[in-house]
């Protein structure tokens, strides 16, 4: 089919342009992610994510499309009845998917294939992609349901709006509504997948809601604008109905964790540094912060035993001797590293804790244990030049490094639990 | 028998207008209490949308591609009378974009910063106004809401001189609204609400 004829009765350019535009705005809502970390579960999930932006301008063609066919007053009208029994709203809504979801394939295939060539775990999880694509088709069938019931080709723009308002739903009003909408607003982690049964149900629903919308918008657009209730139309409206109910009662459990996640690991100094194949090529730096921290600290820390990637850990708080480190997509292994394992050695975190228990009495271990941390991040060569920081006077950085050590090797333990020793007064 | 004006006010589709712009007053009357988040990246300071400012922006768009001239191959005959009438409309339309948040606001407490949204409704509306006659209804409004969206990005993102003001910063001269609708009086002076090239181009 050409483009012509997958536009007629309509010019070409109604169909070309918005596919430039969907194929445009889907890939630079990826270019980000060509400087991220390559994880599959990601580069599948923007398939419906990237519908936030893509859904709008699916629906505001769509809705131009189907103002401009639906009108039984208007030009075209005589040219879509002119084979009266095809189905009309279908063929207008298959051709506005067909062409669009090209154009959304186009954007989409660059960061699918860097993410093929990059990623070392895992493959592209169908089912996401699937309720793209579903995604794609729901946002056409409301722009042309929109249409039916307001014929008036230049109100394309609030078609877009609507749309857009309505995928904002999950994270403005409720969470609940991501179970039929397409956009999750969630982004998802190395150990995490979406729940089979969610993604099931979310299909069958966008699939449910993109039949009724279309079928209504036939309905609503006919000449004689009767509402036709057949057993089919009625048994679809009860089946929506259902689904939604069910949604709205018992949202399901989106997220699934790994229970017992993959993990490399090597020894670093003393320590073992584990990271998620997935993370594969962030091990080394891993390692090679581990080994500088724990030279400037002197030894291995005492209560310390694993520097572990969050991601290769069961849901829960991490076991004890663990240091758990969150890996953000645009964050460097060794910046999480160093931090995170600093502020361990120096009992930050439980300095944290121990202040949420009991506020009083807690903030001078707390500054000592910030203080610390900076100066282990000082001595392996790890502070970043963007945040400088005054120490205060008579701390660590004015006593020679070789008697912090020594003081760390005698006073560890207690540290890293946040039990300062306190000076013989 | 209506004559004058009001004729000419109805031949540009007055009345769908109005139900637009009653529509526009309900709905951010509705949900004058919510705001979009414009908060791109992290360091820098949001520039949030309230609804009842995305609403009149939405109607100065919206409503100037309603209005559009569908007699313009006789307008254009009739210039001088035309020409005070075509320039009314858009002045019409502006003080009713810039009227939406005001009432919205009636409903709002005192402290939240809604003072600064009629200025930019003008300056949209003229934006609208230029652009539908430049580019034809639909690509016109497409595109004025796509710049608003645009600005209130650099504005979240940069410090580039964007002629809007924002909540935060809710002052702008009074100088930039005045100039934009004196800019789209005198555009719509010299071609009465459609570019000839739009209008060559509609027929094809």
């Amino acid at each position: 089919m050409t483009p012509r004829r997958l536009a007629w009765p309509l010019p070409a350019t109604t169909l070309a342009v918005p596919a430039a535009a969907v194929a445009l705005v889907a890939f630079a809502l990826t270019i980000p992610n060509f400087g991220w970390r390559s994880e599959w579960q990601v580069a599948s999930a923007l398939a419906h994510e990237h519908l936030s932006l893509v859904g709008p301008l699916a629906a505001a063609t769509a809705f131009h499309r189907w103002a401009l066919l639906a009108d039984p007053g208007k030009l075209f009208a005589a040219a879509r009845l002119a084979g009266t029994d095809r189905p009309e709203h279908w063929a207008g809504f298959l051709r506005v998917w067909l062409v669009l979801g090209v154009a959304y394939t186009v954007g989409l295939v660059p960061i699918f294939v860097h993410t093929a060539a990059n990623a070392t775990y895992g493959g592209p999880a169908l089912g996401p992609i699937v309720a793209g694509y579903l995604g794609l088709g729901f946002t056409i069938a409301v722009g042309q349901l929109l249409a039916a019931l307001v014929p008036v080709p230049v109100l394309s723009v609030v078609a877009a709006l609507v749309v857009f308002l309505l995928l904002q739903l999950p994270q403005t009003v409720d969470r609940s509504f991501s179970a039929v909408l397409p956009v999750q607003w969630h982004e998802l982690y190395l150990n995490e997948s979406e729940n089979p049964t969610a993604l099931l149900f979310r299909i069958i629903a966008l699939t449910a809601l993109t039949a009724a919308l279309v079928g209504a918008s036939r309905i609503v657009g006919r000449a004689d604008r009767r509402v036709a209730v057949t057993p089919a139309s009625a048994g679809a409206v009860a089946l929506l109905v259902l689904l939604l109910a069910v949604a709205a009662v018992n949202p399901p459990t989106r997220i699934r964790q790994d229970a017992a996640p993959p993990a490399e690991c090597v020894p670093a100094a003393g320590l073992r540094v584990c990271a998620h194949p997935g993370h594969r090529a962030d091990l080394a730096p891993m390692a090679e912060t581990t080994a500088a921290l724990v030279a400037a600290y002197g030894a291995a820390p005492p209560g310390i035993t694993a520097v572990r990637d969050a991601a290769t850990l069961p849901p829960g708080p991490p076991p004890p001797g663990v240091v758990a480190v969150p890996l953000a997509l645009d964050q460097p292994a060794d910046r999480a590293v160093a931090t995170d394992l600093a502020d361990a050695m120096a009992g930050a975190r439980a300095c944290a804790r121990k202040s949420r228990r009991d506020a009083v009495g807690s903030d001078v271990d707390t500054n000592q244990a910030y203080e610390l941390s900076q100066w282990l991040l000082r001595e392996a060569g790890l502070q970043t030049p963007d945040q400088p920081w005054a120490p205060a006077p008579g701390s660590f950085f004015d006593r020679p490094a070789a008697e912090v050590r020594a003081w760390l090797a005698e006073h560890g333990a207690a540290i890293v639990r946040c039990d300062y020793p306190r000076p013989a007064a | 028998m209506i004559r004058g004006p009001l004729l000419f006010l109805t031949a540009r589709g007055l009345r769908p207008v109005l139900v637009l712009w009653l529509a526009a007053v309900a709905a951010a009357v509705a949900t004058a209490t919510v705001v979009m988040p414009v908060d791109l990246r992290f360091p820098h300071e949001p520039r949030d949308v309230p609804i009842i400012e995305l609403v009149a922006v939405l109607f100065a768009a919206v409503g100037t591609a309603l209005s559009r001239p569908r007699l313009a191959e006789w307008e254009k005959l009739a210039a001088p009378r035309v020409v005070p009438a075509a320039c009314a409309q858009v002045l019409l339309l502006a003080a009713l974009a810039a009227a939406i948040a005001p009432l919205a606001a009636l409903r709002l407490p005192d402290g939240v910063p809604w003072h600064y949204i009629p200025a930019n409704a003008v300056v949209v509306a003229a934006a609208a106004s230029l652009l539908c006659a430049l580019l034809g209804p639909l690509a016109g409004s497409a595109s004025t809401v796509a710049l608003f969206m645009v600005a209130a990005g650099l504005q979240n993102l940069t410090e580039l001189p964007v002629p809007l003001a924002e909540p935060d910063h809710p002052t702008l001269s009074p100088a930039v609204p005045a100039a934009a609708l004196a800019l789209a009086l005198a555009a719509t002076a010299a071609h009465r609400g459609l570019t000839t090239w739009a209008l060559a181009r509609a027929r094809d």
